[in-house]
């Protein structure tokens, strides 16, 4: 599944247009990925583990919507966009939305 | 009121939190600015009408993102300007930190697809709070957009 | 044809990120809001101390109505209250305060007065003092207090001072009001100011050359805390009672100093003798 945040692929056409897809996903922030965590908030300096994290959830947002995309007999989503949202104080969701199209080469 | 030793406690945080997180931002702006120019021929630019040369290329969605945390001394720091108002900049070497990091990585990902370019890029920041009390504990940012790659 | 781009321009980092010492501005806001908050805090705390007996001292009675003491030997307490109020007739009280005197039973030295115009003498110390006159130094320096209406000050002073503390560590709302209460110290022991206990001690002596006519022996109690050997006895009292030297420097400037010493109320003597 091919995945273009633009609304056009340069070097293809669009054959037809299938409608809106989207994959969200809610995620704990305070997993204990990170053990360093709370010391990094005294030095400062990468959360490599809350990183990890916030890419896995991402992905996994991805997975879902291109699942919704393939449902619909897409081969592309155009305009991807993400949203992010605090929902708890602990937790965030992360969205993923876009337009599924079937591309073909020009 | 608050005892000596917890006074004691609190400074030496802070100047634990001061001099680690002074020395951890001076690496990292060096190896952002070494980061930007390797990638400096890889165009990054967040429009949407794309010059000719690149009319023809593939696309694909590129991103890359980066949580980085406070430290002590910026915390206090923004605490402070809070009462008082005005710009906290020890935040916004946070943020510029962040979004730099992460367009370095949306950029190494487009490479390594081949890519010429990346356009229409996007920034999504969020926070993650370390406390609930105490407000920011950490940003994320993220950076996507379309990388073009030349045809094969 | 418009002009494309072939590489990212390359910007000095100071536009978005701007230099200047951190550590400068960290001790230039430190420093100002330090002295800003110092100031306020100050103002607002004499403030609270002028406009505290405001309070009508019927709230003070009010607060304390529930308060129950351990009365000790019924004779040795009313000779307390006798001295107290020979004492306190001296001192053109207003009607509306009343004076209640109570016993302790703590070998620990010491002597407080609290809202409600309730006095506290310990079992402890009147083993320490030699004479009525002595006694009466303290009972007077309580009865001061109370005149003065310093119970009630040093709550509003608290409160100030703890509101103010609240508030700059951001802690209005639930748990800024939860400290402003919780640190009232309204019942027991209050701490008052020098400035306080000096009045207090000015007052006394009044009391007392009004009453027998010299100030001899109201330097007992403090003669005796200075040689006190029990060191506990001792810290406890300075705690809530400051430097007891100023206090004898005081006392021996005084006028009258020579008369005679009155036995102690023979009531009093013996409930302290007692064990």
């Amino acid at each position: 599944m091919l995945l273009i945040n633009m609304e056009f692929a340069p070097d293809k056409k669009i054959t037809s247009n299938l409608g809106m897809v989207q994959g969200s996903i809610v995620k704990a922030k305070h997993v204990g990925r990170d053990i360093m965590a709370s010391f990094k908030n005294i030095i400062g300096g990468e959360l490599k583990g809350y990183t990890e994290l916030m890419n896995e959830a991402r992905d996994e947002a991805i997975a879902r919507m291109v699942e919704q995309a393939e449902s619909l007999g897409a081969n592309a989503i155009l305009n991807v966009r993400f949203a992010t949202s605090t929902v708890t104080a602990n937790a965030s969701e992360i969205l993923v939305y876009g337009s599924a199209v079937v591309l073909e080469d020009r | 009121m608050v005892m000596p030793i917890e006074l004691f406690f609190l400074l030496g945080l802070l100047v634990l939190g001061y001099v680690a997180g002074r020395f951890n931002e001076k690496r990292h702006y060096r190896s952002i600015r070494e980061g930007e120019s390797r990638f400096r021929d890889l165009l990054v630019m967040n429009g949407r009408r794309l010059p000719p040369h690149l009319l023809k290329h593939q696309a694909r969605m590129v991103s890359g993102n980066v949580v980085i945390s406070v430290d002590y001394f910026k915390v206090i720091l923004a605490a402070l300007r809070n009462l008082v108002g005005g710009r906290v900049t020890s935040y916004e070497s946070l943020i510029d930190r962040a979004r730099r990091e992460a367009v370095l990585r949306m950029q190494a990902e487009a490479r390594e697809l081949g890519a010429e370019a990346v356009f229409n890029l996007r920034y999504e920041t969020s926070r993650i709070s370390g406390d609930a009390t105490r407000g920011v504990g950490s940003m994320e940012v993220l950076a996507y957009g379309t990388a073009l790659i030349p045809p094969q | 044809m418009t002009q494309w781009p072939d590489q990212n321009p390359q910007f000095d980092d100071r536009i978005n990120n701007p230099p200047g010492s951190a550590l400068g501005e960290f001790t230039r806001l430190l420093l100002g809001l330090g002295l800003v908050t110092t100031v306020a805090a100050l103002l607002l705390i004499a403030a609270a101390g002028r406009l505290s007996p405001l309070i009508p001292f019927a709230w003070e009675a009010q607060i304390t109505r529930n308060l129950s003491f351990n009365e000790a030997d019924p004779e040795a307490l009313a000779a307390l209250e006798t001295l107290g109020r020979n004492l306190a007739a001296h001192a053109a009280m207003d009607e509306v305060i009343e004076l209640h005197f109570h016993l302790l039973d703590s070998n620990t030295p010491n002597a407080f007065a609290t809202l409600g115009g309730h006095v506290m003498v310990t079992r402890g110390l009147i083993r320490e003092v030699e004479s009525e006159n002595g006694l009466a130094m303290v009972v007077g320096h309580e009865i001061a207090h109370i005149h003065h209406r310093d119970p009630i000050r040093q709550l509003g002073r608290g409160a100030v001072l703890s509101l103010v503390w609240a508030l700059v560590t951001g802690g209005t709302g639930q748990t800024g009001l939860e400290q402003v209460l919780g640190t009232g110290g309204m019942l027991g022991m209050l701490r008052y100011s020098r400035e306080m206990e000096r009045e207090a001690d000015a007052l006394a002596l009044d009391l007392l050359q009004a009453h027998y006519g010299h100030t001899n022996g109201a330097d007992e109690f403090f003669l005796a805390m200075q040689n006190q050997l029990d060191r506990e006895a001792r810290v406890e009292f300075l705690q809530t009672h400051p430097l007891t030297e100023d206090r004898l420097t005081t006392i021996g400037a005084y006028g009258e100093q020579a008369g005679e010493l009155q036995p102690l109320p023979e009531a009093l003597a013996r409930w302290a003798e007692k064990d």
